[in-house]
Parts: structure tokens; sequence; C-alpha cells
């Protein structure tokens, strides 16, 4: 599955403009001379894939279409005339709703590489202070699992909330917080912890595929209660 | 059962990709010609072995992969 970034004209657009559903646009989108396709776009700025239901025949003339669709959400946006669904325009339709939040329900490991928001803010939870991923410049190494600053402020107070929250293995809690402020965007993938290890899961899962550079990690670590 | 990897295995999964948060889910070939399946290493360094394993000792670990690759580093 194709993902692109959007021209930045088009993401300044998307954002003065209401979304479909929680974090997602579909956009009807319809260059010259071509019948309208719908894409689905996350947080106003990744097009993540067009949402047209089309037969095994179709699939090559629709496959050479996103071409030229995502080609134009990226160079040529003055080429683009869109306008952005409601949530019950896209559900009539049989687009968006069910298929976008699928996007957000997926295990980080099977989702689309992406780069993270500007200035995007990410937590790690450990029962180690000494936490093997850190590296002593504060980089963080390639592969490694956090979450997002958000999900992990919003709902972990005690280590075990993070055990529970992230479906981690380990039953000590995970008493350490880790608070990761990457200097630049980098590449991660995202989506939603599944249960396991007898765990509910369901937080936010984030993974640094290609790490994050030095002075990522901001000490100190901070030291929750275990709670129950 | 639960035990402390030797620092050369240490060493190689601080560079391999985690599995989640804090883990990584490992498959593991020993000596005696044995490959354990489904065990997880906590922070690189701590193995946890599926209770219906007969114990071993670190030394006897020969080989380490990750469980959704299907190598062995050795």
């Amino acid at each position: 599955m194709t993902t692109i970034g959007i021209h930045i004209s088009l993401i300044e657009k998307l954002i003065d403009s209401p979304e479909t559903g929680m974090g997602y646009q579909v956009l009807r989108v319809e260059l010259e001379r071509e019948i309208p396709r719908y894409v689905l776009v996350l947080n106003a700025e990744i097009a993540k894939e067009m949402l047209t239901e089309v037969t095994p025949l179709e699939r090559v003339i629709e496959k050479q279409a996103q071409e030229r669709v995502f080609k134009a959400l990226q160079y040529t946006p003055e080429r683009i005339h869109f306008r952005i669904l409601s949530r019950s325009e896209a559900v009539s339709k049989g687009l968006g709703e069910n298929r976008a939040e699928r996007a957000g329900e997926q295990p980080a490991c099977d989702a689309n590489p992406e780069l993270s928001n500007a200035d995007e803010r990410f937590l790690r939870y450990s029962a180690f202070q000494n936490d093997r991923r850190m590296n002593p410049d504060r980089s963080v190494k390639p592969g490694t699992y956090v979450t997002t600053r958000t999900d992990g402020m919003t709902h972990v107070k005690t280590g075990m909330d993070a055990v529970r929250r992230y479906a981690l293995p380990n039953p000590k809690p995970a008493i350490y917080r880790f608070d990761l402020d990457p200097p630049t965007r980098i590449v991660i993938r995202r989506g939603t912890v599944e249960p396991a290890h007898g765990q509910p899961g369901g937080g936010v899962e984030v993974i640094f595929d290609s790490g994050a550079p030095a002075g990522t990690f901001r000490p100190p670590v901070f030291t929750m209660v275990p709670g129950t | 059962m639960q035990l402390t990897l030797e620092k050369k295995w240490v060493e190689l999964l601080e560079n391999l990709p985690e599995s989640g948060m804090g883990y990584q889910r490992v498959h593991i070939r020993l000596r005696d010609g044995r490959d354990v399946e489904n065990a997880i290493v906590l922070n690189s360094e701590i193995l946890q072995i599926p209770d219906d394993v007969a114990p071993f000792r670190p030394a006897d670990i020969i080989a380490v992969g990750l469980e959704d690759q299907d190598r062995f580093h050795e």
C-alpha cells in the first residue's frame, strides 16, 4: 500500500478544514478529465490509500489513477480540486469510516511508515531504569517501541497501568518513564497494542523504525508509583 | 524459568528490533540440539523461558533469533 506526504500548501488547507472522523479526512479528489476518486488522509498530511472499490479487472486502471492522484497531491496541488466528505456522507458511500478506523486499530508492526509530527513527543515505560534501548548520547536504537506522550500522560499513572495498557510481558510494574523528544521528525509506525501476555492492551504503540537522533531522551528518568 | 543472558547475546539483542515496549520474542538454540521457541527477553538481557522447557544454563545457548525472523544469530 502506498503512503505519501501531501504538499505543504494542501496540508494548510486540510488543517483548516473539518475532519471526516477522528484524525482523518476522506477527500473527494478530481483531476482534470478524470472521474472523482476518494482518498483517505491521516492527520491532514498523509495520503494513505484510495478508497474506491474495484474489481480485479479495474485494479490496473485504478492503480495508475492512484499514482496520478498521489503525484498531484504531492507535487502539483494546483491541479487538484477537492472537497472533504462529512462523516455521514463517507458512511453512506461505504467509504472511510470502517477502513479509516481499522487503519488506526492495527498493531504498529502492520502499519505503514510515516514521519512523526513536528515537535511530537513520546514516552517509554520500563521496569528497568537502565533501559538498553537508550544510547549514551541519548539517541534511541532502531526498532524501539514507545507510545505517544498524549496516550501515556492521559492513561498511565502507575507502573501497572503501563503493564496493562501496553500488554507488557514483565509482570513487574513499569515504573520508569522515559521522556522522548526527537529534535527532528523521524520515521515511525503507529498502531494499537493488541491484547497479549494476559493484559488487555489498547494503548497507542509507536515503533521508531530507524531509531531517534542524539538528544531525543530527555533525562531524568521519571519514577512512578507501582500501582496495583 | 528466568536467567540473565551472556554479554554477547545482550549486545546482539540491543541492536535488533523489539517485539513490543521493552521486550523481544526470541527463539534460541541450545548446545544439546534443542530449539526453544516463544521465549521472551526483557530489556535485552533477562530471558524468560516457557514453563514446559527443561532448565539450562546461559552458557548452553549457542544461537538466538527473533521470533518473527527466520534466522539464528550465532
